[in-house]
């Protein structure tokens, strides 16, 4: 059970970070839209919660 | 419709909340008696268990599982019940968490107190305690999600979130960076080896700040904070921007704990750019904090609740800057390994963590005891004390490591390094002790809380079932077209998969190069694996917490280079089980100690530090000269080590007692001839071989080779 390195070595490994800012600028972008877009009284009345219990 | 009467769970609130307090303070006193070990040696009572190495892990765990854990729990089990209409899904698996958790928390003060580490940190558990602890999780993951489906609130307010966000993060983390294979009851070897070991490490390391440190704390902030000032919070749209964003970045940070280190570069540079991108969403939430008392200010001035979370959000903002400008590679290259990372944890530790926790035990004490705070003066007398108490730790602490890394630094006209290791300890020591009377400050305001929370107590009556009543939720409704995002809110379990998946995209791409690649780990031909007299020194260096106060990891600076030696590399690195590159430098690094010193040096260095180098702060490990070497265990060890791909041959285990001996002998008349008699079996001759060792194989390869790596 040790690790083993499948693979000898790895071009192109600056794709990696660019790959993952990819990834999060999207995911950033959908939740972006979505709060914009949000009802403003379904957000009131969510942020009301802690105070009715 | 038909209104349902319920009660919710206090008792095991209550619970929580004594032992959030009585954790807390025991955490803290662990604390301070490190601190003042730092400057006052003798006070480690030259007893094994109370020495820094020991010590200081037991004040770590102590803080973020005894006492935010605890504190987690208390919030999490009074909240939940209230913003989900329902009483905990089971007071019996309540119970079980909580009797659960205690014994593990009581199980590692002992354990760690003995010895019994794996090494790494905050990590350092052993394995029977890492069991323990995944399966008590798992009861409270049950007891959280039963809730959650039971519940008479469709919407699940944002603090649930970062709830299971937390829970399905810290049980990835905990398992994966968990992995290691026993060797007897109380000692295992990481799975994982040098640079790939460290790179878990510090993804776990990191992630433990982020998601038990953090998000927990900030889902309790989302319901206390509004709770406390009786208004919503400033902006719930920006409580959801805050909560994905959050949760998506912050697992990706963890090399920047690995800067100038030899970790690849490009997962180095990762860590930097998410890092740095942190600051963006914990700003939005300590804004979203701050925002949610707008109007209410006067309030803060009457209210210590108020007062306790304003300072607590406010630090939560104050280390969420440092920490991107602290990953930065130009300002780490000075932080790294000096005492201004410990300013910078411990304003987190004692500013967000535990002024959170005490406004929480002060406004929930009362509610539960149905009574009023017995004394507001006293409170706000413990805020003041604690915010001057973070304040005299904290400044000192920054300029304890500012000065010191400058030291390191600095060469003379004629290109020498202008300080020894020690002068730069011993300047700093003044440092030290401020630090340690702000830091008994912050405990006396502590101490001053548990009386006034036990008067508050005597003078109320408690509320064990707390009567509620609220409408069951429609089994179907159709309101129409929804946003998919309105939709998930009211979906747990997709909103746990979710979670999971957001963590683990950044967690597999960060690792799994490391893993899968063989050139980002190169090996280096002449290195070679421990003997096994090193192996069991390498134990006993790992037992007595050296890594605590010394790294093992020269960075290619100009000054590490000229005061310990050639730049470490990757593939020096490749039998480490674990790691052991440690984070601070109490004392000098170690990474090419080998050679530097003759055995009969290491020998008196260890039974008094003092002999060797007047005016050091090292404790003395007088039980190492006459403890004898564990040789039972050496075949145990040897072929765990072969499991985890450590090439020794083939029925290496059957002979490596007879190596052991022979190489213990020929140190004990190395010691001889320099008029120390010792015997060849006694811990410290173990110890000898292993520092010996420590850096030397790289210096037997030929040049070009090692250049190449």
């Amino acid at each position: 059970m040790k690790f083993i390195h499948y693979l000898e070595s790895i071009t192109g490994i600056s794709i990696y970070p660019l790959l993952s800012f990819v990834i999060f600028g999207l995911f950033f972008l959908v939740v972006l839209l979505y709060v914009i877009r949000a009802d403003k009284k379904t957000m009131r009345a969510n942020s009301r919660i802690p105070l009715e219990g | 419709m038909q209104l349902e009467k319920f009660h919710y769970d206090n008792r095991i609130v209550k619970w929580f909340a004594y032992a959030t307090a009585l954790w807390g303070i025991v955490g803290m006193l662990a604390g301070l008696w490190a601190a003042i070990q730092l400057y006052y040696p003798a006070s480690s009572l030259n007893f094994a268990p109370t020495t820094f190495g020991r010590l200081r892990p037991v004040h770590t765990n102590a803080i973020i599982f005894a006492f935010v854990g605890n504190c987690i729990f208390m919030g999490v089990y009074y909240s939940l019940q209230r913003l989900c209409k329902a009483r905990m899904y089971s007071d019996l698996l309540s119970k079980i968490h909580f009797w659960g958790w205690q014994g593990i928390i009581a199980a590692a003060a002992l354990t760690l107190f003995l010895g019994y580490t794996t090494g790494k940190e905050y990590a350092e558990l052993e394995w029977p305690i890492d069991i323990a602890i995944t399966l008590v999780w798992v009861v409270f993951g049950i007891n959280m999600f039963g809730t959650i489906l039971k519940r008479r609130e469709r919407h699940l307010y944002v603090a649930i979130w970062f709830y299971i966000a937390t829970w399905v993060t810290v049980a990835l983390l905990h398992i994966v960076n968990s992995f290691e294979l026993p060797v007897s009851w109380l000692k295992s070897y990481s799975w994982y080896a040098g640079v790939q070991d460290a790179l878990v490490q510090w993804w776990y390391g990191h992630n433990a700040v982020a998601f038990f440190l953090t998000t927990p704390i900030l889902g309790l902030m989302y319901y206390f904070l509004p709770k406390a000032a009786n208004r919503p919070v400033y902006s719930y749209r920006l409580s959801i921007i805050h909560f994905w964003a959050l949760i998506f970045i912050y697992i990706w940070a963890g090399p920047h704990h690995l800067l100038y280190t030899a970790l690849p570069d490009w997962a180095q540079s990762l860590g930097v750019v998410f890092s740095v991108m942190l600051i963006a969403p914990s700003w939005g939430g300590m804004l979203n904090g701050l925002f949610t008392l707008r109007g209410a200010w006067d309030k803060v001035r009457e209210d210590p609740v108020l007062k306790f979370f304003v300072v607590a959000v406010t630090c939560y903002g104050m280390a969420t800057f440092e920490g991107p400008m602290l990953s930065l590679k130009n300002v780490n290259a000075i932080s790294h390994f000096s005492d201004w990372t410990i300013a910078h944890v411990h304003i987190g530790g004692l500013g967000w963590n535990g002024f959170m926790a005490f406004g929480i035990l002060y406004w929930l004490v009362p509610k539960m005891w149905g009574t009023q705070l017995y004394s507001k003066k006293l409170a706000t007398n413990h805020f003041w004390l604690g915010t001057i108490g973070i304040v005299l730790y904290a400044v000192p602490m920054y300029w304890a490591g500012f000065t010191q890394a400058q030291m390191w630094k600095t060469f003379t006209e004629e290109g020498q390094l202008k300080f020894q290791f020690l002068e730069t300890v011993t300047h700093i020591i003044p440092m030290y002790i401020t630090r340690s009377v702000g830091g008994a400050l912050y405990l006396i305001g502590a101490f001053l809380m548990v009386y006034n929370i036990v008067k508050t107590i005597r003078k109320g009556s408690f509320i064990a079932n707390e009567a509620a009543e609220a409408a069951p939720l429609p089994k179907h409704s159709s309101e129409g077209r929804e946003y998919w995002h309105r939709r998930l809110e009211r979906k747990p379990v997709t909103m746990l998969v979710l979670s999971l998946i957001v963590v683990a995209i950044g967690g597999a791409l960060e690792m799994i190069p490391t893993f899968l690649v063989k050139s980002n780990v190169p090996t280096i031909a002449s290195v070679k694996p421990y003997t096994p007299l090193e192996l069991q020194g390498r134990d006993i260096y790992i037992r007595e917490g050296c890594y605590v106060c010394h790294s093992q990891m020269i960075r290619p600076f100009r000054d590490e280079h000229a005061r310990y030696g050639e730049y470490s590399k990757a593939g020096e690195f490749v039998y480490d089980h674990p790691f052991q590159w440690g984070s601070k430098r109490t004392g000098p690094d170690l990474a090419r100690v080998g050679g530097k010193y003759p055995d009969s040096w290491h020998y008196n260095h260890m039974l008094d530090p003092k002999l060797m180098s007047p005016g050091s702060i090292m404790p003395p490990y007088p039980w190492l000269l006459d403890n004898k070497i564990d040789t039972a265990s050496t075949p145990a060890k040897i072929r765990a080590m072969q499991k985890l791909g450590v090439p020794y041959p083939e029925g290496y285990d059957k002979v490596a007692n007879q190596e052991l001996m022979a190489q213990a002998n020929a140190i004990r008349i190395n010691l001889k001839m320099d008029k120390i008699e010792t015997p060849k079996d006694a811990e410290i001759i173990a110890l000898i071989a292993y520092l010996q060792r420590l850096g030397k194989d790289i210096k037997a390869a030929p040049a070009n080779q090692v250049a190449d790596k």
